[in-house]
């Protein structure tokens, strides 16, 4: 059970789960000493929480009666963790947990603990929308075992004409991975939601289209490179 | 070496070109706006590099802005380029043209 307590976020009053709001305000403190040594610092926690403040209200707006802890982890893989937004300003870090040693928790501490975050979250299989043949099931397939893509694709393209199971197991695999869609995802390829058998439909019904065109596509490319040859 | 560290330092570097020139051909444009754009493009980055980002442009004077209301939540943040900022991102984008050419020159070989 959640106590829901209400919170006032961009001038904005927002029903939100207890856990949810811890979530968020250790986000904001933390993002907030990282961005310490910044000229625009305020301005830019400001922006950051118009943006949450945004998210947040077409979360409620399409009938949430609060916001949870799930919708706080999406809003922070849209915005992104803080410690893949602080290597985008070098030095940030060092001197922000300088300026707030008085506080109880050090930024550095906090920093650990989104890393440790990060790190429970582990590495995850997914399969990639921007590099794919078929179904982006190889690619995802590659950056999950750290190997090149066009590795994968070979044996696949072997099992295949070989014994026959490769088709089956890529259509299995294309099925159950799930496609990474936002940049977090993208990145680590991990998060995401588990499958359950609408999800799996749903996709099963964008992917066919999705698949239709790249067969015409790829029909009109075959047709081009045997029109060339002759 | 990691292949995605490069590739993520070079998306950076560029992460400001792509944003003004979005703004340029836009007139005006409101950072939600700017992300759809880029996801367009397959220019993945996280929301979050976006705004300081801006900050930073609209601080060194590239870049103003105005607010307004919005249905859906709190009023926005419209951006629109300077007369420096126009400037600055022609020079950015003349340079990466040499850029680009030179790279794909010296690739091809």
């Amino acid at each position: 059970m959640q106590r829901i307590i209400q919170i006032n976020i961009a001038g904005r009053v927002i029903p939100i789960e207890e856990n949810a709001y811890q979530l968020i305000k250790d986000y904001l403190n933390t993002l907030e000493r990282q961005f310490a040594s910044e000229d625009g610092q305020e301005e830019i926690i400001q922006d950051i929480e118009n943006r949450i403040a945004e998210l947040f209200s077409i979360r409620l707006q399409s009938g949430a009666p609060a916001i949870d802890k799930t919708d706080v982890e999406k809003v922070i893989a849209t915005l992104g963790n803080p410690s893949d937004l602080h290597d985008s300003h070098g030095s940030a870090k060092s001197s922000a947990s300088s300026n707030t040693n008085n506080n109880s928790q050090s930024s550095e501490q906090q920093y650990a603990q989104w890393q440790q975050y990060q790190q429970t979250k582990g590495r995850r299989l997914y399969r990639n929308p921007y590099d794919k043949i078929l179904g982006g099931v190889c690619s995802g397939l590659a950056a999950y075992f750290d190997v090149d893509p066009a590795v994968v694709r070979l044996i696949f393209a072997l099992l295949a004409f070989g014994l026959g199971v490769g088709f089956l197991a890529y259509i299995i695999a294309w099925i159950v991975i799930p496609v990474a869609r936002t940049p977090e995802e993208l990145n680590n390829m991990s998060g995401g939601t588990p499958m359950d058998f609408h999800t799996m439909t749903q996709n099963m019904g964008d992917e066919l289209q999705d698949l239709k065109k790249r067969a015409e596509q790829m029909s009109k490319e075959l047709k081009d490179f045997f029109s060339k040859k002759k | 070496m990691a292949v995605e560290n490069t590739e993520s330092q070079m998306r950076k570097g560029l992460l400001e070109l792509c944003i003004l020139g979005i703004i340029h051909t836009h007139k005006e444009a409101y950072p939600s706006d700017i992300l759809e754009q880029l996801k367009d493009a397959k220019l993945v980055v996280l929301e979050g590099t976006l705004y300081p980002l801006l900050t930073r442009l609209k601080n060194a004077g590239m870049l103003t802005y105005r607010w307004e209301e919005s249905m859906s939540g709190p009023p926005r943040k419209y951006y629109a380029l300077t007369h420096d900022g126009l400037a600055f991102y022609e020079q950015l984008r003349k340079s990466w043209e040499e850029l680009s050419k030179a790279v794909n020159h010296l690739a091809s070989i």
